[in-house]
C-alpha cells in the first residue's frame, strides 16, 4: 500500500519536473515490485501515466527505450519494459521503437502453453498491431489459449478478438493439416471458424442453422471426408512442442484447449450430416482418444469425448447405437458414461425396450451372413470374412476357388470401395467382439433370463455374437447346455432344440463334479471360452465370514498401488474415487447391484507413510491400505472416511438411524463370489507383494510384514486352480521326480539345495532356513523366445514351472546374479 | 504313415485345438519333429504374409504383439533360420515337449509315432536373478 502511494506520488513529481526519462526508471522499478502486476490498486497507477498527453507518453517511451539499453538493466527489467512500452505509446503516431526486441520475446511467448492475464503481454501484441505486422500464428495459439483462462483482464479479451486468423490454432498435426486444407478457400475457413464457436456444453439451434448452411455450401460428402480425416489425427503428437514447467500437467499431450472447441463444434456438424457408418466409427475412435489419460490432468479432455457421445445420439443410425453400446463398456470415465447411459436410456425408451434389451440389439452383424461368417463376391474372386475366436480374418479365393495369399490385383482395381469397406469391417468385428465378451462377462451379475426364441435370435444365432455364445455355457429350464458339433447339447452330446427360458450358466449354482465334467467337455470339444467361465473361481461364504457376519475380511490389510485399483475398478464397473492427501472424506470403492437391490463396499485408506511423502506431483496418495467388503441395500446412505483413513461412517441428516450392513449369509452366493473375484483381481494385481522388488519393504522397510506375508501366506482361489493344474502336469515332465506338491508350494529338490515355491506368488524359499532367493523374468531377453500361444495363458504357472526346472538343475545355472544367491 | 497331433497348451490348462501334419516316417529324432513343425507354419505364414506370425518362437527383427509377433518390415520368414532359433530355445528350456505322456529333453532322441501321437509345447519364461 505504501509502495503504491510513494509510486503514485513520485509519478506526480517526475510529471511536475517534465523528466520522462526518470518517471520511465520508476515506473520499471515499481514494475519489479509488483512482479509485473498492475492488477488492483496498482491500476491506478498506469491509469495516470494514460492521462498523460502523447507528447509527455512519447518522452516516457523514449525513456523505456533508454532504460532497456542501459547496462544496469536486467531480463526482468527488459520484459516490463516493453510491456510497459506497449501501454504508453498506445495511440502515438506509429514510431517502432525497440520492435526486433518485441519479436524476439513475443517468439519466447509462443513456446508456453499460456501466460498469467495480469503479465499484459497483450500490450505486445496491440504494438505490433499498431506497428502494421501480422502476428506468428504460434503467438496467436498462446494468446488464445491464454484468455480461455483469463477473466479479470478485458483488455485480453478485446485484443484476442482482432487475432482471427488463423482460424485454428497451429501446433497440432490435425489443426495443421485442416489449416493446410482451407488454405485458399473461404468456404472452409469459415466452416473452421464456426466450428471454433462450439464453446458451449450443447449446440443451439442457431449454431446448427449455420453449420447446415457452411456444409451445403461445400457438400455434404466432401465435408465428410474432409473431417474424417482431420479427426484421424487429433491426438497425435504436438508438431512442436510447448516447455513445460515443473508440476505443470504434460501439455504436449493435452489438447489444445482452443482447437478443443473447434473439434467439438466438428463432432457436432458431423452429426449433421446424412449418417454415414465412417463417421460412427470416428466419432467413437474420437471419444476414446479424448479419454485417454495425461500426467497431472487425468482424462485428456473429456469435454470433446462428451460432444463426440452427444454427435452418436443425434445420430440416427445401426452404425451409430452400436458404437454407444460399444463405447458403454469401454468408457471408464463417469461423467462421459452418464452420458452414454442417457443416450442409450433414450434410445430404449424411443423404441419402447428395456436397456438390456438395447444393447442386445445394438450389435451389428457387420455383413456376417452366416454365425461369424460371410462370403462376398467381387468379379471373378470371393472374400472370405471368417471370424477365428476373437478376430475377424480377411482371406481371399480365386475364380477356381483356391485360396489366395493377398487382394487379388483384379480387385483391388475394380472394387476399391468393397474391399475398404470389407477391412473396415473386419476392424469393427475385432473391437465389437472384445467389447462384447466383456459386456457377456459383466452379464452374470445381471441375472438375465431371455426367451428361447429371443436368445436363438439374439445370441446364439446372431453371426456376430454366436460366435461368443456359442464358446459358453447356458442354461435351458435349468439343464446346462452348450454348442459342439452343428448343435446346443447336454453334457452327454444330447441335442436340445427347443426351450422356454434361457439363462448364462454360472459355476457357483452346480456342484463341483459337474463343473469338472463340463471343463472336460469343452475340452473334449476342442473349445476355447471367451472369458473365464467354467473355470471361472468361486468364492464361497467362509467359517470366518460367518463368524464376523457382516463383513468380510478375506482382502483385508493388503497394500495396494492406487493408480492401477482405481482403473481395474473402473473397469469392472466400480465407483471409486482417488485418495489425495488432503483433509477431505470419500465414500468406499462401492459397486451398486441394482438388480439385486444391493451395494457392495470395499474399504480402503490413502497411506502415504509418517511424514506423508509417498504421493504423487499432484497430491494422489501412492499407495492404499484395504479393510473390510461389505453389503448394503442399494438405497442406504453413503459411508465416508477421511483420505488419509479413519473410521467410515454414515453422516446422516435429520437425525435419522444409521442404516446396518446386510448379514453376508443373506447375500446370493452368485453375489458374494462375483464381487469377491472382483476384490481378488484388485488385490491379485494392484498389491505392492506381487513386486520382487519390494522385498526390502518398500520406502522405510514400513511393508516388509506384509510382503512377506503376501509372499508366501495363503493361496486365493487362482492359486488353488493353478495347483490343480500342476498336479496334472508334473508327474508328465523329466523333472516329476525331483518335485513334490505340498501345501501352499511346491518343492523342488536340486543338487544344491532344496527350494519351495509359493504357488500364489512365485516366491522361492530355500529350505530348511526359508532364505530368500530373488529371481525373476527377464523383462527383455535377447535370446529366442517361444511364441505366445493363441491365446492368453496364466503368466504365473509358466515362471512357476520355468522356476522349477531351473532349481532341478542348479549346478548347470550360469547366471551369476542367481548363484551368488545360492 | 500317421499323422501327428500339435498341441500347444497354455499353463492355464486350455488347449488348442491342435492341427494336424502328415509325418510318413515311424520313428523320428526330436529335432526333426521341432524341425518339421517350424516349417509347417512358416510355410503358412509365407504363404499368407498376415500380419502377425503365430508360430513356436519370435523371429527375428520381429516385436511381441498381442497373439503372436509383428514383423517390423514386412517380408518372408527363412524356415531354416527358424528352426535354429527354435532349436536353440528348445536347449535354453525356453518350451518343454511333451510326446504322449512323456516329457522329451534330448535333440537326438528318437521317438515313436504310433498312430495319434500327440505332442504338446509348454512354454516357459526365461529368468534372471533379481
Amino acid at each position: 500500500m505504501g509502495e503504491i502511494q510513494k509510486c503514485k506520488e513520485l509519478i506526480g513529481r517526475r510529471i511536475a519536473e517534465d523528466d520522462w526519462e526518470a518517471l520511465a526508471g520508476d515506473l520499471l522499478r515499481a514494475a519489479v515490485t509488483n512482479n509485473g502486476n498492475w492488477t488492483g490498486l496498482w491500476d491506478g497507477v498506469l491509469d495516470r501515466v494514460h492521462r498523460l498527453p502523447a507528447q509527455a507518453r512519447s518522452g516516457v517511451a523514449d525513456g523505456l527505450v533508454t532504460h532497456y539499453h542501459s547496462d544496469q538493466a536486467g531480463p526482468i527489467a527488459r520484459e516490463n519494459a516493453l510491456i510497459l512500452l506497449g501501454i504508453v505509446s498506445r495511440d502515438l503516431p506509429p514510431h517502432d521503437r525497440l520492435a526486433a526486441e518485441r519479436l524476439a520475446l513475443l517468439d519466447e511467448i509462443s513456446r508456453q502453453h499460456s501466460f498469467w492475464y495480469g503479465a499484459r503481454y497483450e500490450n505486445l501484441i496491440e504494438a505490433e498491431l499498431a506497428a502494421g505486422r501480422p502476428i506468428a500464428p504460434a503467438v496467436v495459439a498462446t494468446v488464445r489459449r491464454s484468455v480461455l483462462q483469463a477473466y479479470l483482464n478485458e483488455d485480453l479479451h478485446r485484443t484476442v478478438k482482432k487475432l482471427t486468423e488463423p482460424p485454428l490454432n497451429v501446433g497440432e498435426a490435425w489443426a495443421d493439416q485442416a489449416l493446410r486444407d482451407a488454405a485458399d478457400d473461404s468456404d472452409w475457413q469459415a466452416l473452421l471458424a464456426h466450428a471454433a464457436t462450439a464453446t458451449a456444453a450443447r449446440p443451439t439451434p442457431k449454431w446448427d442453422e449455420r453449420a447446415t448452411a457452411l456444409t451445403a455450401a461445400l457438400g455434404p460428402d466432401r465435408v465428410r471426408e474432409t473431417v474424417l480425416a482431420w479427426l484421424a489425427l487429433a491426438g497425435r503428437p504436438r508438431t512442436f512442442e510447448l516447455e513445460r514447467g515443473p508440476y505443470e500437467p504434460d501439455v504436449n499431450s493435452a489438447y489444445d484447449p482452443y482447437n478443443a472447441n473447434a473439434l467439438r463444434g466438428l463432432a457436432w456438424l458431423l452429426s449433421l450430416l446424412p449418417p454415414h457408418p465412417d463417421t460412427a466409427r470416428a466419432l467413437g475412435a474420437l471419444v476414446q482418444t479424448s479419454l485417454k489419460k495425461v500426467a497431472g490432468l487425468g482424462p485428456r479432455n473429456p469435454k470433446v469425448a462428451n460432444a463426440g457421445v452427444n454427435a452418436l445420439a443425434r445420430i440416427d443410425s445401426e452404425a451409430a447405437l452400436a458404437e454407444l453400446a460399444r463405447l458403454a463398456t469401454r468408457v471408464t470415465y463417469k461423467n462421459t458414461l452418464k452420458l452414454l447411459d442417457a443416450a442409450l436410456e433414450a434410445r430404449a425408451e424411443a423404441l419402447g425396450l428395456s436397456r438390456e434389451e438395447i444393447e442386445e440389439l445394438a450389435v451389428p452383424a457387420y455383413g456376417l451372413t452366416e454365425v461369424g461368417r460371410a462370403e462376398h463376391r467381387l468379379g471373378e474372386v470371393t472374400a472370405v470374412l471368417e471370424v477365428q475366436g476373437s478376430k475377424a480374418v480377411l482371406t481371399w479365393r480365386n475364380a477356381s476357388g483356391k485360396p489366395v495369399k493377398s487382394v487379388p490385383a483384379a480387385v483391388r482395381r475394380d472394387h476399391p470401395e468393397e474391399v475398404k469397406e470389407l477391412k473396415a469391417a473386419a476392424k469393427d468385428i475385432d473391437r465389437m467382439l472384445s467389447a462384447q465378451s466383456e459386456r457377456l462377462d459383466r452379464q452374470f451379475l445381471a441375472d438375465r433370463t431371455c426367451s428361447y426364441a429371443t436368445w436363438r435370435e439374439r445370441y446364439l444365432d446372431h453371426p456376430l455374437i454366436g460366435t461368443l455364445a456359442r464358446r459358453l455355457l447356458w442354461t435351458v429350464d435349468g439343464t446346462t447346455v452348450g454348442h459342439a458339433a452343428g448343435a446346443l447339447r447336454t453334457l452327454a452330446d444330447v441335442p436340445v432344440t427347443e426351450g422356454t427360458e434361457v439363462r448364462l450358466w454360472h459355476p457357483v449354482d452346480h456342484a463341483p463334479a459337474e463343473i469338472v465334467a463340463w471343463r472336460d467337455w469343452l475340452e473334449r470339444h476342442g473349445i476355447t471360452q471367451p472369458f473365464k467361465q467354467a473355470h471361472r473361481e468361486v468364492y464361497l461364504l467362509t467359517d470366518a465370514e460367518r463368524a464376523t457376519g457382516t463383513y468380510s475380511n478375506r482382502f483385508a490389510a493388503h497394500v495396494l498401488r492406487q493408480h492401477q485399483f482405481h482403473s481395474l475398478a473402473a473397469v469392472r464397473g466400480w465407483r471409486n474415487k482417488l485418495r489425495l492427501a488432503v483433509d477431505d472424506e470419500a465414500p468406499p470403492a462401492s459397486r451398486d447391484l441394482p438388480r439385486w437391490g444391493l451395494r457392495a463396499e470395499y474399504w480402503i485408506e490413502g497411506d502415504g507413510g509418517a511424514d506423508h511423502t509417498d504421493i504423487t506431483d499432484s497430491g494422489t496418495y501412492l499407495r492404499l491400505r484395504t479393510d473390510q467388503v461389505r453389503f448394503y441395500p442399494i438405497d442406504a446412505p453413503e459411508n465416508s472416511a477421511h483420505c488419509a483413513g479413519g473410521e467410515y461412517r454414515m453422516w446422516l441428516r435429520d437425525g435419522a438411524a444409521p442404516v446396518d450392513p446386510l448379514p453376508l449369509t443373506d447375500i446370493p452366493p452368485l453375489v458374494l463370489s462375483e464381487v469377491l473375484r472382483d476384490v481378488d483381481l484388485f488385490v491379485g494385481v494392484a498389491s505392492v507383494g506381487n513386486d520382487p522388488t519390494w522385498q526390502d519393504g518398500g520406502p522405510g522397510g514400513r511393508f516388509h510384514e506384509y510382503w512377506t506375508s503376501y509372499g508366501f501366506g495363503e493361496l486365493n482361489q487362482s492359486a488353488e486352480t493353478r495347483r490343480l493344474l500342476l498336479d496334472r502336469l508334473i508327474p508328465r515332465l523329466a523333472i516329476a521326480d525331483r518335485c513334490t506338491l505340498e501345501g501352499r508350494f511346491l518343492h523342488v529338490k536340486g543338487d544344491r539345495h532344496t527350494y519351495k515355491i509359493h504357488l500364489g506368488s512365485g516366491n522361492i524359499l530355500r529350505t530348511p532356513n526359508d532364505q530368500y532367493l530373488c529371481i525373476v523374468p527377464k523383462s527383455n531377453p535377447a535370446a529366442p523366445q517361444t511364441g505366445y500361444l493363441p491365446y492368453e495363458g496364466d503368466r504365473m504357472l509358466a515362471v512357476i514351472l520355468s522356476k522349477a526346472m531351473m532349481l532341478a538343475a542348479d549346478t548347470k545355472i550360469t547366471d551369476p546374479t542367481i548363484l551368488s544367491q545360492l | 504313415m500317421g499323422i501327428v497331433m500339435f498341441v500347444d497348451e497354455t499353463t492355464s490348462g486350455s488347449r488348442s485345438d491342435g492341427w494336424g501334419l502328415e509325418i510318413a516316417e515311424e520313428r523320428l529324432a526330436v529335432r526333426e519333429l521341432i524341425r518339421r513343425r517350424v516349417f509347417q507354419e512358416v510355410a503358412e505364414y509365407n504363404a499368407r504374409t498376415p500380419e502377425v506370425f503365430q508360430g513356436l518362437v519370435q523371429p527375428e527383427d520381429a516385436e511381441r504383439v498381442l497373439n503372436g509377433y509383428a514383423l517390423r518390415t514386412p517380408r518372408r520368414i527363412d524356415p531354416e533360420t527358424q528352426t535354429e532359433l527354435a532349436l536353440k530355445a528348445f536347449a535354453g528350456n525356453g518350451f518343454l515337449v511333451l510326446v504322449g505322456d512323456r516329457q522329451v529333453t534330448e535333440l537326438d532322441e528318437e521317438i515313436d509315432l504310433v498312430l495319434g501321437t500327440e505332442v504338446t509345447f509348454l512354454k516357459l519364461v526365461p529368468l534372471v536373478g533379481g
